[in-house]
């Protein structure tokens, strides 16, 4: 498994994005989010197509209230992850709505830790 | 019409699933096809909940799906009997006690017949469907229609969510 | 200017079997916006596992995630966690893991087959393919004894070996699925009024698939060449035979050809198996506790599915997060729809195969 790692501060996440993304070579994956307490780690996940066992991942950290900039303008099929990030950790990613799986009664931001 | 004849002969399910992994629903599915066929009793799997006597639940309850699951109950015609297909249904399974989850189809609508079994095995969903229509036998012949009451005069215009918050009301302190 | 009306479609409806809810803005029967609800089934499975299981258990919990591809997400989390602990995994088991696997792409894929059939007002058609579709689920009875939740796979290797009694069985009944399957993909091939029902209804370009990053069949059937089998070693899958079938219409026929070529396929991989199949063990135990984070892209019977685990040698896991193949065609199906015709709804809904408890998790 070959596993590219790019580190970046938050702010240049979307123009270290759109250096390499293409769409006709270049497969997003999804965002993820791991609690780190008081702050999460992110990442962006893309694969290229055809290739074995490749993975690029750009890795930015950020507190719960910094704003998290949005892919959709590069990626159209980003939202649905970013509104899952805003839904069940409770973040603040730029254009997303919550409720997409919670309910009112629902626990807010089941899956920080503590 | 006698209507009752053709109950008899020929109940009407409606299906929901209520947060299950869709393992009981295929099984409920496969029900319905060529190998154990269930329309060899004149049952029908219609999606419409104003025809319906038999409505089987499969899932633990999400919370979401709760408000949908007491308006489709509400919908029914009296008499109706309710069958909770799956571990989960019965219980809530392996998701008891997960946040967004109601541990079982019991706490929300009263059920009569239980299905075990993590997926539920048709032959186990025939038997439950089985006895569901005895006891739908049987809660026929109990039945009183309600008696035709004056028009009551209702002030504020009618409102589905309304009265559905009123039902809800009654059940959680019952 | 038309007459604008709005039509909700689901969350109860006859063609779903799973709560998904659409409201469609429509303008004399064309669609011009829709809004999508799919958290219905939401039950918070990530949580559990970061919280409630022990590392060993949360393999058949997340097989609970989806009853249809349950041995896919098995086979995720199992082959992350093998590649964490550097768990060597014996050539038998992983053959027999191939075998379920595949053996429940081909009645998953049969039932979104009979489905679309069914949602076409084909109701024969649907009966017949789930005839069929029985003699894949008894196979996969008699090799793991359970008929939708199998827990299989387990780390280290597989639960139940396969006896010799059994592998003769399989072979003989495989003849015969492998017939059947084949007289249905040539009633989807040709049949006049199926072709005059689904040719250039809901067509997914390439252009598109590539912008929405598209993934299982629906991304095939328009040209996509991509498939987890082919990209991400997690089974032998090319030593058996494994051959990528793609199409170039991108219309609910094409996806639906592509379902059944890959069934073909799947059986004759299954055969080889079996007929190659290693001897030796089929488990390994398993020491220590997982440390550090891998990635594992699977192929599901619906598309890609991306399992991310994180350890941190404690029983419990950091993190399992799951990114499953409907998940990610959500956003094109969104924009599929405006434009469409409202007639047409189910069945392009039906013929992506939609896996909502997947989706929600």
């Amino acid at each position: 498994m070959k596993v590219e790692e790019i580190k970046v501060p938050l702010r240049d996440v979307r123009r270290t994005v759109k250096e390499f993304y293409n769409e006709n070579e270049w497969h997003f994956i999804t965002v993820n989010a791991v609690d780190l307490g008081g702050k999460v780690e992110l990442k962006w996940f893309f694969t290229r197509y055809g290739e074995d066992e490749y993975f690029r991942v750009v890795v930015a950290q950020a507190s719960y209230d910094e704003e998290i900039p949005t892919l959709t303008y590069l990626i159209p099929s980003a939202w649905i992850s970013e509104w899952e990030l805003a839904d069940l950790f409770g973040l603040n990613v730029e254009g997303a709505k919550t409720g997409l799986f919670l309910e009112p009664d629902s626990p807010r931001a089941p899956l920080r830790r503590g | 019409m006698d209507f009752k004849k053709f109950r008899k002969k020929s109940p009407w399910l409606l299906h929901y699933n209520t947060g299950s992994c869709n393992g009981c629903d295929i099984e409920i599915l496969a029900c319905l096809a060529p190998k154990y066929d269930l329309e060899r009793f004149g049952i029908l799997n219609r999606g419409n909940p104003k025809q319906s006597d038999v409505l089987i639940v499969t899932g633990p309850v999400t919370k979401r799906a709760r408000e949908r699951l007491i308006r489709l109950y509400f919908e029914m015609p009296e008499p109706k009997v309710v069958v909770a297909v799956g571990a989960c249904a019965c219980t809530g399974g392996v998701f008891r006690h997960m946040y967004n989850v109601l541990n079982g189809v019991d706490k929300v609508i009263p059920v009569d017949v239980y299905v075990p079994g993590c997926a539920a095995r048709p032959e186990a969903i025939i038997d439950g469907v089985a006895k569901a229509l005895e006891i739908l036998e049987k809660k026929k012949k109990d039945f009183v229609p309600p008696k035709v009451c004056k028009n009551v005069e209702v002030k504020e215009p009618i409102n589905r969510k309304f009265l559905l918050e009123k039902c809800l009301g009654v059940k959680n302190e019952g | 200017m038309g007459k604008r009306i709005t039509v909700p479609f689901g969350s109860q409806h006859v063609a779903l079997p799973e709560p998904i809810k659409f409201v469609f803005q429509t303008e004399n029967e064309k669609i011009t916006s829709v809004e999508v609800d799919v958290g219905y089934v939401h039950r918070g499975i990530e949580k559990a596992c970061q919280t409630k299981f022990k590392y060993t258990q949360v393999g058949y919990v997340v097989a609970r995630v989806c009853g249809l591809c349950s041995i896919s997400h098995t086979l995720g989390y199992v082959t992350a966690v093998e590649r964490l602990m550097g768990v060597e995994v014996p050539k038998r088991a992983l053959y027999l893991r191939l075998i379920v696997s595949e053996l429940d792409r081909v009645h998953s894929h049969l039932l979104a087959m009979g489905h679309t059939a069914e949602v076409a007002g084909y109701e024969n058609l649907f009966m017949q393919t789930f005839r069929y579709r029985e003699t894949a689920m008894e196979l996969l009875e008699l090799l793991t004894g359970n008929r939708v939740q199998y827990d299989y796979a387990t780390i280290g290797g597989v639960n139940r070996d396969l006896t010799p009694d059994v592998a003769k069985t399989l072979k003989e009944r495989l003849k015969e699925l492998k017939e059947r399957c084949l007289w249905i993909k040539d009633v989807f091939e040709n049949d006049f009024t199926l072709k005059l029902r689904w040719k250039g209804v809901g067509v997914v370009t390439k252009e598109m698939a590539k912008r929405f990053n598209v993934v299982g069949p629906p991304a095939r059937a328009a040209g996509l060449e991509t498939d987890c089998r082919a990209e991400f070693n997690y089974l032998p899958f090319k030593e058996l035979g494994f051959k990528l079938v793609v199409r170039n219409g991108g219309d609910i026929y094409d996806r639906n050809l592509v379902r059944a070529y890959e069934v073909i396929n799947s059986i004759e991989m299954v055969e080889n198996a079996l007929e190659g199949l290693p001897e030796g063990d089929v488990k390994v135990a398993v020491k220590g506790l997982p440390d550090g984070e891998s990635f594992v892209r699977v192929e599901a019977p619906r598309g890609e599915l991306f399992y991310y685990v994180k350890g941190s040698k404690k029983m419990v896991l950091d993190r399992v997060r799951i990114r499953v193949p409907t998940f990610a065609n959500i956003p094109v199906m969104k924009e599929l729809f405006v434009g469409m015709d409202y007639a047409d709804v189910p069945a392009t809904v039906i013929s992506f195969d939609p896996c909502l408890s997947c989706t929600a998790r």
